[in-house]
């Protein structure tokens, strides 16, 4: 039994005389004797004729075909191929040329250097202490902001107080209501100088000047007045703002005021 | 080495140094001396034309891409068979692997066995058809080993040096090929005989 265990397993290199000839012996000597070894090597022969058939089909196939023709058409193809290949291949090198492994000890030294030297600088400027000074620069005196905020105040307040002299000169020089052109215009001159003039009393309240503050605020008067005219200014009214201007004199106070303004320059 | 393979040696060489160097006719005839080889092991191993007329192409295409690779002291066609044994395991599992071979789609006990005349061409035709169907069901490396063994008549030795395993293990991966195959078979021959 132990035995045919053995011989089954050399039936397949028996079958295809792949034995030493003493094991062939053996194996021959034992498939005389044996029943059921001899039964197992006739099932292995007949599962195995399909294969004899199939290679003979195959065999069968190579034959049905024009292998002179195919090499040409093989050849013609991978030569084909190999034309449409080359340019690409051409164009790849060509981008992978500034990545070519010779050049990487030189982006490697530049980087290092790089590297160096953005430490020693720092080291250097850290150590002088110049890393700071940059900031100890930008400090400025306290009163500086309030300065610049104060002289814009002025130029603001002088700016109001020209366009205002120019809208006042007009009123007072206009004899008669058709002089005083549209009276339409002026009074929307007379709006945006008013909401000018919301702005300036913040100004003007801050740095405490308070005779610019006096006089802006008759002028201011003068204008919200202007502003509500919506029709042609009736001749009464005219005179009425006329005098207005003249009993206050405040063209007089605005020359003044505009020169004080003008000396007290920051 | 004797004197004609000596020949074929030297002549393959030299069919190499100027196919290397863009000669497209010396190309041509390497391929007639080794497309057939090729086209074997393709056609046994998928069982289908068309699929094995790629494998050559491809084959050959390789072999003009990948020339500078092969080694003199190796065998060229082992070496060429090596790229073929490569694309159709690759062919195989994307083409066939997916739908489960081309045989597996009908089941082996649903091939009509007929008591018209001429019943021996049938039968042969059936048996035929069943063999195929059981050899899908081996292991990769079986049925390739298989395939060359039977269909291709290649020596063990040369087996091995395509496949790149050690001599016992063709041997051995044989056996086990034959002994699956028998144990695949035989119950269905029972029932024909009957």
């Amino acid at each position: 039994m132990n035995k045919c265990k053995k011989i089954k397993k050399e039936l397949v290199a028996f079958l295809y005389n792949e034995l030493e000839e003493d094991k062939r012996l053996v194996v021959k000597t034992h498939l005389n004797e044996c029943t059921s070894c001899r039964q197992e090597l006739n099932d292995i022969k007949q599962a195995m004729v399909p294969a004899e058939d199939i290679s003979s089909d195959i065999q069968a196939v190579m034959d049905s075909m024009d292998w002179e023709s195919v090499s040409a058409e093989i050849t013609g193809r991978v030569f084909e191929q190999e034309k449409s290949r080359a340019p690409q291949a051409e164009r790849k090198k060509g981008i992978s040329n500034i990545f070519d492994h010779r050049f990487r000890p030189i982006y490697a030294a530049l980087l290092l250097g790089l590297m160096l030297g953005s430490f020693f600088t720092y080291m250097a400027l850290r150590r002088s202490g110049s890393f700071y000074a940059s900031q100890e620069k930008i400090t400025m005196p306290e009163d500086f902001l309030d300065r610049v905020e104060m002289e814009l105040a002025r130029k603001e307040t002088l700016d109001y107080l020209e366009k205002s002299q120019y809208l006042i000169l007009d009123i007072v020089r206009s004899a008669e209501p058709s002089g005083f052109e549209s009276s339409r215009f002026n009074s929307e001159r007379a709006q945006d100088l008013l909401s000018k003039k919301k702005y300036i009393n913040q100004q003007l309240d801050r740095f405490e000047m308070v005779k610019a503050k006096e006089i802006c605020d008759q002028i201011e008067m003068l204008f919200y007045e202007l502003s509500l005219i919506r029709e042609d200014l009736p001749e009464e009214e005219l005179k009425r703002i006329q005098s207005f201007i003249r009993d206050r004199q405040i063209l007089l106070k605005i020359k003044i005021l505009k020169e004080e303004l003008k000396e007290s320059e920051v | 080495m004797n004197k004609e393979s000596r020949e074929e040696y030297v002549d393959i060489q030299s069919l190499l140094s100027k196919i290397k160097h863009g000669d497209k006719e010396a190309f041509q005839i390497l391929t007639q001396c080794f497309q057939r080889k090729v086209f074997q092991l393709a056609y046994s191993y998928l069982r289908n034309k068309e699929d094995a007329m790629d494998i050559v192409q491809e084959t050959f295409l390789r072999l003009h891409l990948k020339i500078d690779l092969y080694k003199h002291e190796n065998n060229f066609q082992n070496w060429l068979l090596q790229i073929t044994r490569n694309i159709c395991i690759d062919y195989y599992r994307k083409s066939y692997g997916k739908r489960g071979g081309r045989y597996l789609h009908e089941n082996i006990e649903d091939v009509n066995i007929s008591n018209d005349t001429d019943q021996e061409q049938i039968y042969s035709s059936d048996l035929k058809s069943i063999f195929s169907q059981c050899l899908q069901k081996l292991s990769e490396k079986q049925r390739m080993v298989f395939v060359m063994k039977h269909f291709n008549h290649l020596e063990y030795k040369e087996i091995a040096q395509i496949l790149d395993i050690a001599l016992g293990t063709v041997k051995s991966l044989h056996f086990k090929a034959v002994q699956n195959m028998k144990a695949l078979i035989s119950p269905m021959l029972g029932e024909k005989y009957e």
